[in-house]
């Protein structure tokens, strides 16, 4: 039996083990083991954008709540929990004056707002399993695969060639391939989180990026494409020209994705494409070639699993 | 020209009763592997300067019984930090760095497959070999060690490193929240149940650089703690240790100013380093120290022996294409 997430019972137990006594010292208690604290030490608080930085923590003043269990409530009750604005109120010491209510006049004030940040094209807490999915490579061995010998040889079949375990791993690096052209714009910032989002996954030692303007063209004169080292997972972030007016034509543009794809496959890398149109805008002569992923709200890391193991 | 100090943040010292015994450096270790000074990655655990908070995390990882998941840059002393806690503690150590090919039974046990092969080409007769024989301990099985095979004692601690965490496949990590959290796993080839007895002390000491995001199910059960920045005071302190031991006398005036001016110099290179270059950290810090002393290379002289020195020791590309 796996041992429970951090809890109230681990900062109940190390501040009694401890003895700690003072509200300072309880803080970076609270901090250390992933509880929020209303104020931490100057310089070392953590944020969400740090990859490794504990997520999602509760909220901790001078009264210590502990993190809800990962069971508790539903996928909707646990993102809303998490949004400042709807986590409960929290008791803090003393009598702080009352804030003035904001006034139509104070408002009108306002000169410029800043541009709000679009939602993003995936599901926020689905997003990293559905990167990873799709990046995710399977590599044979060194293991042989025990229980498919067992069952060839328990059918008198010869284990010929040796079964070898099948492992998942992102080793093999990735190719990231960013559409520049002029339907794509819309989802630029899209493109730059999914990036970074793999680089947190993958390293970004084993990320390369390429950007190219409707098809990846190894002739292409500014910004020729190169295949990644065999076996690296190629991922297109692309909408196969669905949403510009497009340089070339069609026909062109399917055959040199196909192209692309042949390439690819003899090198042993999967072209996998995140496309931010639903699956009956695809162009149908790529279906079979590029294992595509809507990018899109509904799509889940299990449905971005299936596209990317391929036709079976 | 060196900048003037900002005011040091002010922080409320911790007020607590640690688990944990004095932790002081050794300066007999320390004297004994000076050797030249030409100790590039100390290992012995003689010498640190640790951070209060760092202690507490310390404390907090031995008193909830949980992994302490130290983050940091390269070369800010994350590994240095265990084997520190380590002799403090009299404890065994055992070490685990992690690759990208590393898996999940590495750490529990692994196969001699090239062993196994050898025995089968030599041996004489029909006689199967016995596969158990083959069966390795992982640094996990060594720590736990509940028949006393390799060492362990109920009343002597064990610090585990599980050095670079973070090179490793996502799964991996994941793969170790039953063994890290219940102390328990199962040896398959030998369908044994490795348990840690119940007094056993394991301390396991995580590192990551943070070149890939871990799976937040595992950040969860971990103490986190992230190694400070380094600060003009620190760094000072730090290359005195290094370069005078723990017992030594004061700098000398020139050692004193060049400590001052490579803290100065690498302070300012971290706060302009871009994309293409990685923020220099204590390691190279301290790469920068010996050098100039070992070379009698002043950085004050703008020499271009200096710019050599900087660019090799204090400049170092982020590795990416």
């Amino acid at each position: 039996m796996t041992r429970s997430e951090i809890w109230i019972g681990d900062l109940v137990r190390a501040v009694r083990v401890l003895r700690v006594t003072d509200d300072a010292t309880r803080r970076q208690v609270a901090d250390l083991l992933g509880f929020e604290s209303t104020s931490s030490s100057p310089g070392l608080s953590r944020t969400d954008e740090e990859p490794n930085a504990r997520p999602h923590p509760p909220s901790v003043a001078d009264d210590v709540r502990a993190p809800a269990p990962s069971h508790a409530g539903t996928t909707t009750e646990r993102s809303l929990a998490r949004l400042p604005a709807l986590r409960p109120l929290t008791a803090t010491s003393g009598t702080a004056p009352a804030a003035p209510p904001v006034t139509a006049v104070e408002l009108s004030g306002v000169t410029s707002m800043a541009p709000s940040t679009p939602p993003s094209l995936l599901d926020p807490l689905a997003s990293r399993f559905i990167a990873k999915a799709m990046i995710t490579s399977v590599r044979l061995g060194p293991e042989p695969d025990i229980d498919r010998i067992v069952g060839l040889l328990a059918r008198l079949e010869a284990p010929d060639p040796l079964p070898l375990e099948h492992r998942h791993t992102l080793a093999r690096g990735v190719q990231v391939l960013i559409d520049v052209n002029e339907g794509c714009e819309p989802f630029a910032s899209d493109q730059a989180d999914m990036v970074a989002r793999i680089q947190r996954l993958a390293g970004p030692t084993l990320v390369e990026v390429h950007r190219f303007d409707e098809v990846p063209d190894t002739e292409d004169t500014f910004a020729p494409w190169s295949p990644p080292r065999p076996g690296a997972t190629v991922l297109a972030l692309t909408d196969f020209g669905l949403g510009g007016r497009g340089r070339r034509n069609r026909s062109r543009l399917v055959a040199g994705w196909q192209e692309a794809a042949d390439l690819l496959g003899r090198r042993g890398s999967a072209l996998v494409a995140l496309v931010p149109y639903p699956s009956a805008r695809w162009p149908p002569s790529l279906v079979g070639v590029v294992r595509m992923v809507a990018w899109d709200r509904p799509t889940t890391a299990s449905a971005a699993r299936i596209a990317r193991a391929g036709p079976r | 020209m060196p900048q003037p100090d900002p005011p040091p943040a002010v922080e409320a010292p911790l007020v607590y009763t640690s688990v944990l015994p004095p932790l002081v450096d050794d300066a007999d270790l320390w004297a004994a592997s000076q050797d030249g000074e030409r100790f590039a990655d100390r290992r012995d655990g003689a010498i640190y300067h640790l951070h209060p908070r760092m202690r507490l995390a310390i404390d907090l990882a031995i008193a909830t019984g949980r992994p302490l998941l130290v983050r940091g840059e390269p070369g800010s002393g994350k590994s240095s930090l265990a084997h520190y806690v380590a002799r403090n503690l009299h404890a065994r150590r055992l070490e685990e760095v992690v690759t990208a090919t590393t898996r999940v039974e590495d750490f529990l046990w692994r196969f001699d497959v090239v062993q196994r092969l050898a025995d089968a080409q030599t041996r004489r007769g029909d006689a199967p070999l016995d596969d158990t024989k083959y069966v390795r301990p992982g640094v996990l099985w060594r720590a736990f060690d509940p028949d006393g095979e390799f060492g362990g004692k109920d009343e002597e601690d064990t610090v585990v490193l599980i050095d670079e965490i973070d090179k490793a496949d996502p799964d991996v990590p994941n793969g170790l929240l039953v063994p890290l959290g219940s102390r328990t796993f199962t040896v398959r080839p030998l369908n044994k149940v490795i348990t840690a007895p119940a007094g056993r002390r394991v301390l396991v000491v995580i590192t990551t650089n943070e070149e890939r995001q871990l799976p937040p199910a595992f950040l969860r059960r971990c103490v986190v703690a992230r190694i400070p920045d380094p600060t003009k005071e620190t760094l000072t302190t730090i290359a005195r240790l290094h370069v005078y031991g723990p017992d030594g006398e004061e700098p000398s005036a020139a050692d004193a100013d060049l400590f001052t001016r490579l803290a100065d110099r690498l302070i300012e290179l971290r706060a302009t380093s871009g994309q293409r270059e990685r923020p220099p950290g204590i390691a190279e810090y301290l790469d920068a120290v010996k050098a100039c002393r070992a070379l009698d290379v002043d950085p004050a002289q703008a020499s271009a022996a200096w710019a050599v020195i900087e660019e090799f020791t204090l400049r170092k590309p982020t590795g990416e294409s």
